[in-house]
C-alpha cells in the first residue's frame, strides 16, 4: 500500500513562511479615491498597496493555487459595475419566500473550509471587496420599486467575519431598515459577540448562524469558531432581540455522524437551557445534506485530495453531487426528528 | 526543486559557488547547473526573450511539481533606487506587449517590494521609467506561468545602474551581484525548505492500480471504484480485509458483470 507520509497538504507547513492575511491589497485605480477604500486602508495601517487596472488582472490569471492563497489572502478593492444581485441558486433554500437574490458585494472567504463551493466557483483565493456598495443599494432600491426582494448578502463571503475591515454587515442592515420590502439574510460562521452592539435591530434582516460539529469543525471548517461560540452568538443575538437563523447545511457525513450531530444537539440544548432561551425563539432553522455542483466538486477533489468529506462517492442527479439517497435520507430524518421535538415544525426548513 | 534563471554568468555565478552547482554536461543551448542535494538547478538564460526558450526548455525536460519553485534571479536597473539594493517584485510590466503581471506574493521575505518593466532593449539614461528596469522578468513570468502556479513564481532583482553613477565595470558589476546574492541565499533555503515540506501535497494514487484492473470494468466504472478506494483510505476503511475475502472466494479477480456486483457491495459499505 502506498505510503500516505505527507498527505495532509501543507498543514505540515509552519504557518511562519507564510505572510499574514491582506499584507498585500490591490488596489483598482478608479477606486483609489473611493472613500470607502481610504477607510478599509486606513484599517490595515502596515500593507502595500499595488495599483491595477481591473481586478480580474489579480483575480482571474491562470493558474492561480487557491489553497496556497488561502494561507496568505490578499485584498483587492474593486468597483462592482453591473450585476448587482443574482437570481438565487436552486441548492440554496429560499424559506417560502418569493422574489429569492443573492448578492455578492466580497467575493471570498477569510475562513477555509474544504468542502466550500467557493473553491470551485472562483478561480482565486484572494478576496475581492466592491467598495461601491450604494451602487448594490441602488439596484435594489430600483427592484423594490417593482417588487419585494429575498435577498441573501453573506453567501460567496462571510461578511459578518469581515467587520471589522469593511463593515458591510451593518451597511446591509441600515439599508434593510429603510426597506421594509426588503428581507435579508446575512449568513455567518462567525461568533463576533461585539456585533450585537453595534447592529440595528430590525425586523427583516435575518443573522443566520451556520452550525456544525465541533469534530467537523477540526476537520474541514479551517480557520471558524468553534460550535460553542457560534451557539453562544447566536444566542446572544436571541436574547438582544435580533431575528436569528439556525442552519444546520451543510449536514456533512462522516462516520459516527448521528452521534456527532446528537452530541451537536445536546450541547445546543444546554446552552439554551443556561441561557434561558428556548429553540423557539429562533426565527427558523434550516436543514440540508451536503449538495455542490459537479464541476465545482470535480475542481475541489483536485485541490483537496486528502479531504475525505468531499472525496465521498457522491452520486450525481441532474448535476449536483448529493449523499446516496438512503443516507441523505437518513441523515435528514434523523435531524428534523431531533428537532422536531425541540421546536414547532412550521420553523423547520428543508427542501 | 528550486530553479534559478540568470540572464548572465556573473549574475550566476556566486549562487553556483554558494551552492555547489555541478555544470549538466548534456544540454546544448543553455549552461545549466544542478545540485541533487542542495536542490537547486541554475540556468543561464541570455539576454531578453531567449529566456523564454529557457524556462520552456528547462520546463519541458524537468516538469516542476505544485512544490517547486522558479526563481529570476538578476540584475536590474532603477532610478532613485539604492545600488545593490535587492527588490522582490510584485508587478511586472511587459513594456513591447503593454501587458502586466502580478506573482502572487504569499511567503514572507526580508526584501523591498517594487514594480519592475521589462524591455526588449537597454534603457538609455533619461529614458529610464519610475519602477525598476530589465529585459527578461515579464518573458521569464509569461514563460513560467504554463508550468508554474502565480505563487511559485519570485523575482529578485539587485539594483546594479541608479541612472545617476554612470557606466558599471564589468568588475563593480561582479561586485554588486555578490552582495545582492549574500543577500537572497538566506530566502532561497527558505523556498527550498517550502518545496521539501509541502512534497507531499501531489494527488498520490492511494492503492495499487491492479485493484482497478482486477473488476475488469468499464472507464466509468473504474473511475467509481478508484473514488470509493480512496474514500475508504482516507477514512482508514478496511477494504483490503473485503477485498480479499472476494478473492478467497474466487469473486476477484471478475469480469465486467460480477465487477458491478462487487461495486455495488462495495457501496453498500460506505455509510
Amino acid at each position: 500500500m502506498t505510503s500516505r507520509k505527507g498527505k495532509r497538504y501543507l498543514k505540515n507547513l509552519n504557518h511562519d513562511y507564510f505572510n499574514p492575511a491582506f499584507t498585500h491589497v490591490y488596489v483598482e485605480e478608479r477606486v483609489l479615491k473611493h472613500w470607502r477604500t481610504k477607510e478599509i486602508l486606513k484599517r490595515l495601517p502596515h500593507v502595500r498597496v499595488i495599483k491595477i487596472q481591473h481586478y480580474k488582472d489579480i483575480f482571474n490569471r491562470k493558474g492561480q493555487d487557491c489553497i496556497s492563497q488561502q494561507k496568505s489572502q490578499s485584498l483587492i478593492l474593486a468597483m462592482k459595475e453591473e450585476n448587482f444581485f443574482y437570481e438565487g441558486s436552486p441548492l440554496c433554500q429560499s424559506f417560502g419566500n418569493e422574489n429569492f437574490y443573492y448578492s455578492s458585494s466580497v467575493m471570498n472567504c477569510i475562513y477555509d473550509c474544504s468542502y466550500c463551493y467557493l473553491k470551485g466557483m472562483y478561480p482565486s483565493g484572494h478576496m475581492v471587496v466592491f467598495v461601491n456598495l450604494e451602487d448594490y443599494f441602488h439596484a435594489v432600491s430600483q427592484f423594490l420599486t417593482e417588487k419585494s426582494m429575498y435577498l441573501c448578502v453573506s453567501y460567496d463571503a462571510d461578511l459578518t467575519a469581515v467587520e471589522p475591515l469593511v463593515g458591510y454587515t451593518k451597511a446591509w442592515t441600515e439599508f434593510a431598515s429603510e426597506n421594509q420590502k426588503l428581507k435579508l439574510e446575512i449568513r455567518t460562521k462567525s461568533a463576533r459577540m461585539e456585533m450585537w452592539e453595534s447592529l440595528q435591530r430590525t425586523e427583516n434582516v435575518i443573522y443566520a448562524f451556520t452550525l456544525s460539529p465541533q469534530k467537523l469543525i477540526e476537520q474541514c471548517e479551517r480557520g471558524t469558531p468553534s460550535e460553542e461560540a457560534r451557539i453562544q452568538c447566536a444566542i446572544r443575538g436571541v436574547k438582544k432581540g435580533f431575528f436569528v437563523r439556525l442552519c444546520f447545511d451543510p449536514m456533512l457525513y462522516l462516520p459516527g455522524w448521528r452521534e456527532e450531530y446528537h452530541a451537536l444537539l445536546r450541547r445546543l440544548d444546554k446552552a439554551l437551557k443556561e441561557a434561558d432561551v428556548c429553540m423557539n425563539d429562533f426565527t427558523d432553522v434550516s436543514v440540508g445534506t451536503f449538495r455542490i455542483a459537479k464541476d465545482y466538486l470535480k475542481k475541489i477533489r483536485r485541490m483537496e485530495p486528502e479531504e475525505a468529506v468531499v472525496q465521498f462517492p457522491f452520486v450525481t442527479v441532474g448535476g449536483t453531487c448529493q449523499y446516496p439517497p438512503e443516507l441523505l435520507e437518513k441523515m435528514e430524518d434523523f435531524f428534523i426528528g431531533e428537532l422536531e421535538k425541540r421546536m414547532d415544525r412550521e420553523k423547520i426548513y428543508h427542501e | 526543486m528550486v530553479t534559478v534563471y540568470c540572464a548572465l554568468y556573473p549574475e550566476a555565478q556566486e549562487l553556483i559557488c554558494t551552492y555547489h552547482l555541478k555544470k549538466e554536461a548534456d544540454r546544448q543551448h543553455f549552461q545549466v547547473f544542478s545540485s541533487e542535494e542542495a536542490k537547486v538547478r541554475l540556468v543561464v538564460t541570455g539576454v531578453g526573450t531567449a529566456a523564454a526558450v529557457a524556462v520552456s526548455e528547462t520546463s519541458t525536460l524537468y516538469p516542476p511539481g505544485k512544490t517547486d519553485f522558479l526563481v529570476n534571479f538578476g540584475s536590474c536597473g532603477g532610478c532613485g533606487f539604492s545600488l545593490e539594493e535587492v527588490y522582490l517584485c510584485n508587478k511586472i510590466v511587459d513594456a513591447a506587449g503593454g501587458r502586466t503581471f502580478y506573482p502572487d506574493v504569499l511567503y514572507r521575505h526580508p526584501f523591498s517590494e517594487a514594480e519592475i518593466t521589462s524591455f526588449p532593449r537597454p534603457q538609455a539614461y533619461g529614458q529610464m521609467p519610475a519602477s525598476l528596469c530589465d529585459m527578461e522578468a515579464a518573458t521569464v513570468y509569461q514563460s513560467g506561468s504554463y508550468y508554474y502556479s502565480t505563487h511559485q513564481m519570485v523575482f529578485l532583482k539587485v539594483v546594479v545602474d541608479d541612472g545617476v553613477a554612470g557606466k558599471v565595470s564589468f568588475r563593480e558589476f561582479g561586485k554588486q551581484m555578490k552582495t545582492g546574492t549574500a543577500r537572497v541565499t538566506g530566502f532561497l533555503d527558505r523556498l527550498r525548505e517550502i518545496s521539501d515540506l509541502t512534497g507531499g501535497r501531489k494527488a498520490e494514487q492511494l492503492f495499487p492500480a491492479w485493484i482497478l484492473e482486477e473488476f475488469h470494468g468499464s472507464k466509468t466504472m473504474q473511475t467509481k471504484l478508484c473514488q470509493m478506494l480512496r474514500y475508504f483510505e482516507l477514512t482508514g476503511t478496511d477494504y483490503e480485509t473485503v477485498l480479499n475475502g472476494y478473492r478467497r472466494s474466487g469473486r476477484l479477480p471478475c469480469d465486467k458483470q460480477e465487477g458491478k456486483k462487487i461495486l455495488e457491495e462495495l457501496k453498500s459499505r460506505l455509510f
